[in-house]
């Protein structure tokens, strides 16, 4: 086991310098100036020439790509060209929130999926497992952001029950403010992981070992909690592992919407202005963050079945 | 001190009644009627409480001569002050931080005299040597992007500690509007000695408010500076909260929650509907700002002056207002905003299809022509779909396509300006013409006449005497000239000039937005 995750880890270096360099050519590959991003309408080829040599915008590509590799290794993230930071004092103060966000949206997708699929599957084929397939399909199919609209009309403006956009000071504010964003993202995520989960419990369902266990007299929650669902997991884990890479690259949409701090408004615009250091670095970390997550994915795999080990 | 007082926006610029149909007396009555009724002006400000604004992008730095975001530039005048300062109708320049000068050498030298007793937001104290500093840099700065506006600079000297000498190239009349531009904003030379670059993302300056914290992305918190040398009450609020919200329907909301006290940039198609919630008061007020569509007149069929002309006959601006603006905007006949310099006399091109069609026969193109439209690719088409419904009377079969904005600007402001046609705006950052004269009118001023590449000798003349007579009315002349020749030349189809509209709760009491687009809030109080 621990040399499998030795073996892991060391693929890393290999997987991170391939995805720099592609994020490199990528974000240099597309037309544009973050000089004349900066200089705005007012931009005189004098100007922009100026500042392409304050950025070393002019030396030769691999030059440049090699001297942001020597710097990342240094844990030198670059500087931002829009801000004029360092990039990684800007992921530092955006990263929680993309975090929690992820975070909260995830327990409220599984405390959506869970008890549904177990309904679903308990009542197969009757109205009420119509009904879930129903919601499910909604759910999938609303568009965020108007969905995140309407709630903030109503929760926010009519109702006054909740903040409409924004992300408060203190913690408790935090999660005051990310309820409604939260609940708009695990509605988007939560119908898949429903669905996997519900067809991976029937699988299970129909095995023999269930059937033993009822025969042995074991109450119908033991069977489900301690039996099916255990066994049933593993796509679904699948699911989770997928979506949470995707939460931690920032629910970008969402995050716009509900005007909060986080890591993908940071990536989108930086892209938008060509903001190359930035994009350069926060691209990396992201997908390096779910290369990561992927990896925890197929660790979980073997807790959560024995037969799976890795060697 | 100035030698004229000659106002800068002739009287006969902006009718009374469309004045006041413009401004918040005409739109907060009929919006907020019984919210209002306890907010006269009879009472006084009151001190104390917290502002939040909402604007549509956050600021990237301090660093005064470093950036051209109206997020920056905004902010930055709540922070820190220049030698001089445009009056709140944008027509003149006051005093500042500069309570008198003397302009000597047949205007190439000017004398500032400095107020005494100046406090920085550190405690210590403003002179002359700190003025020195922070103009040079402004112009001298490798990373400057304003050099340009002060090109006839050439130094400043400190005569004693608090009197300080500007040298000129040659004699340039905008210098006063000049000092009054944020990139020339005043900061202590030691700090900047002490901390480097981290001063930008830890202000210190002269200014109302004072920098407290900074979330990136989020929210920027000023506090209020109790020992602000204006010593005049203000500011009235204790903290004023600059929260980053981009998307649209969400600012708006929060006005009407609440959450927000203004609103900046609400889209035009809710503050119509707006109009009847008591909850919102609109503000709206003249802004140096013009909107129009540039053409490449090296380029086929723009070459032909006939043809620009004819675009401009054929376009129908009372109808863009209408529908796009929802009646929130002026039409305009020149490049020019409503500012000094602005000649009022030229009237707007007429709507008149025929006369198009008349001048497309004449220039070759009776049988119809056809080009293409580059635009950003953000943008919501309402004004080029309504353009190319309105040029298609008259034969035009013009194609849109959408770019991407970084991509758009390279095409359009780089060799061989790859374009046709493009719809553009522009806002004047100083009071004086010189700014956009250079930028827009005239084809030496470094952008190509906004890309148009309109290269008119007698304009470009025109332009530098312009910048260099100091007297007022002579001045006015020169670029009353220079407008009517560019509106006869037609390098644009001239559209609209728009206000600046904003929204705020009833309890916000003294906020103005100024022609300059910037508000000075230290004159804003919460009534609640």
């Amino acid at each position: 086991m621990t040399t499998y995750i030795l073996r892991r880890l060391l693929q890393l270096v290999p997987v991170t310098l391939g995805l720099a360099a592609l994020i490199f050519l990528l974000i240099h590959a597309i037309p544009g100036d973050p000089a004349l991003t900066l200089l705005g309408p007012h931009a005189t080829p004098d100007q922009v020439a100026r500042l392409h040599k304050y950025w070393h915008l002019d030396d030769p590509l691999w030059n440049q790509f090699f001297f942001f590799l020597v710097r990342l290794v240094q844990g030198d993230f670059g500087t931002s060209i829009y801000y004029q930071m360092p990039v990684g004092d800007l992921l530092n103060s955006r990263m929680p929130e993309t975090l929690l966000l992820a975070f909260c949206s995830m327990l409220l997708s599984i405390v959506l999926a869970l008890p549904l699929a177990v309904l679903a599957v308990l009542n197969r084929d009757r109205f009420i497992d119509q009904a879930i397939r129903v919601i499910t399909l909604l759910g999938f199919a609303m568009p965020s952001f108007w969905l995140a609209l309407l709630l903030m009309l109503l929760f926010g403006a009519r109702l006054r029950w909740l903040p409409i956009a924004g992300y408060g000071d203190t913690f408790g504010d935090h999660l005051y403010h990310l309820i409604l964003p939260s609940f708009v993202v695990a509605i988007s995520i939560f119908p898949l992981m429903l669905r996997t989960l519900r067809v991976g419990l029937l699988e299970v369902m129909r095995q023999d070992y269930i059937r033993t266990a009822r025969a042995k007299g074991l109450p119908g929650r033991v069977v489900m909690g301690t039996h099916v669902l255990r066994n049933a997991l593993l796509p679904t884990i699948t699911v989770v592992g997928v979506n949470l890479g995707y939460l931690l690259g920032g629910a970008v949409v969402i995050e716009s919407v509900f005007a909060l701090p986080g890591v993908g408004y940071l990536l989108v615009n930086s892209v938008y202005t060509r903001d190359y250091p930035a994009v350069e670095a926060s691209a990396l970390i992201l997908a390096l963050l779910f290369v990561v997550v992927n990896m925890f994915t197929d660790l979980a795999y073997s807790f959560v079945d024995p037969r799976i080990r890795h060697r | 001190m100035s030698s004229t007082s000659a106002p800068l926006i002739p009287p006969t610029g902006i009718s009374r009644r469309d004045f006041l149909r413009m401004t918040a007396v005409g739109a907060a009555a009929v919006a907020a009627g019984p919210a209002l009724a306890g907010s006269a002006e009879a009472a006084g400000p009151k001190r104390g409480g917290t502002l939040r604004l909402g604007d549509t992008g956050d600021i990237t730095t301090f660093e005064p001569y470093a950036t051209s975001t109206n997020w920056d530039i905004w902010t930055m005048l709540l922070v820190y002050d220049q030698l001089t300062r445009p009056t709140t109708d944008g027509l003149n320049i006051e005093p500042s931080l500069a309570s008198s000068w003397d302009i000597s050498d047949g205007g190439k030298t000017y004398t500032f005299h400095l107020r005494h007793g100046v406090k920085y937001h550190d405690g210590t104290e403003l002179t002359a040597e700190d003025v020195k500093f922070c103009v040079e840099r402004a112009v001298f700065q490798k990373n400057s992007q304003w050099e340009f506006i002060l090109a006839a600079f050439k130094g400043m000297d400190v005569v004693d500690k608090y009197t300080v000498r500007a040298h000129l190239k040659q004699p340039h009349a905008p210098f006063l509007s000049d000092m009054a531009l944020f990139a020339t904003s005043v900061y202590p030379k030691s700090a900047f000695e002490k901390m480097g670059t981290k001063l930008w993302h830890n202000p210190i300056g002269t200014g109302p408010f004072k920098f407290v914290s900074w979330k990136l992305g989020s929210e920027l918190i000023l506090k209020r500076n109790p020992d602000f040398w204006r010593k005049d009450g203000t500011p009235y609020i204790d903290e004023y909260h600059r929260m980053v919200v981009t998307d649209d329907n969400a600012r708006v909301l929060q006005v009407q929650s609440g959450e927000l006290d203004i609103c900046l940039f609400p889209p035009l198609t809710q503050v119509k509907a707006l109009q009847s919630n008591p909850q919102v008061v609109i503000h709206v007020s003249p802004f140096m700002s013009s909107y129009f569509v540039t053409m490449n007149v090296t380029k086929k069929p723009f070459t032909d002056k006939r043809v620009r002309q004819a675009l401009n006959y054929a376009t129908d601006k009372q109808a863009l207002i209408q529908k796009i603006l929802f009646g929130y905007g002026k039409p305009s006949g020149q490049a020019l905003p409503l500012m000094f310099g602005n000649d009022p006399s030229i009237q707007p091109y007429p709507y008149d299809p025929k006369k198009a069609k008349d001048l497309l026969k004449a220039a070759g193109y009776g049988s119809g022509v056809s080009f293409t439209m580059v635009t950003n690719a953000g943008s919501t088409l309402q004004l080029e779909q309504a353009l190319q419904q309105q040029w298609k009377q008259v034969g035009v079969n013009m194609a849109i396509q959408q770019v991407d904005p970084n991509t758009l600007t390279k095409q359009i402001e780089n060799p061989p300006y790859n374009y046709q046609i493009s719809p553009g705006y522009m806002t004047s950052d100083i009071i004086d013409p010189d700014e956009l004269v250079s930028f827009a009118m005239a084809g030496n001023g470094g952008t190509e006449a906004i890309w148009t590449l309109y290269n008119n000798k007698t304009v470009n003349d025109l332009a530098a005497k312009g910048a260099e007579t100091l007297d007022r009315a002579q001045r006015q002349k020169i670029y009353y000239e220079l407008d009517r020749i560019h509106h006869d030349d037609a390098p644009m189809v001239f559209l609209y000039t728009e206000p600046s509209v904003t929204l705020s709760t009833p309890a916000v009491q003294g906020f103005k937005v100024l022609p300059t687009g910037n508000f000075r809030l230290e004159h804003v109080w919460l009534n609640s």
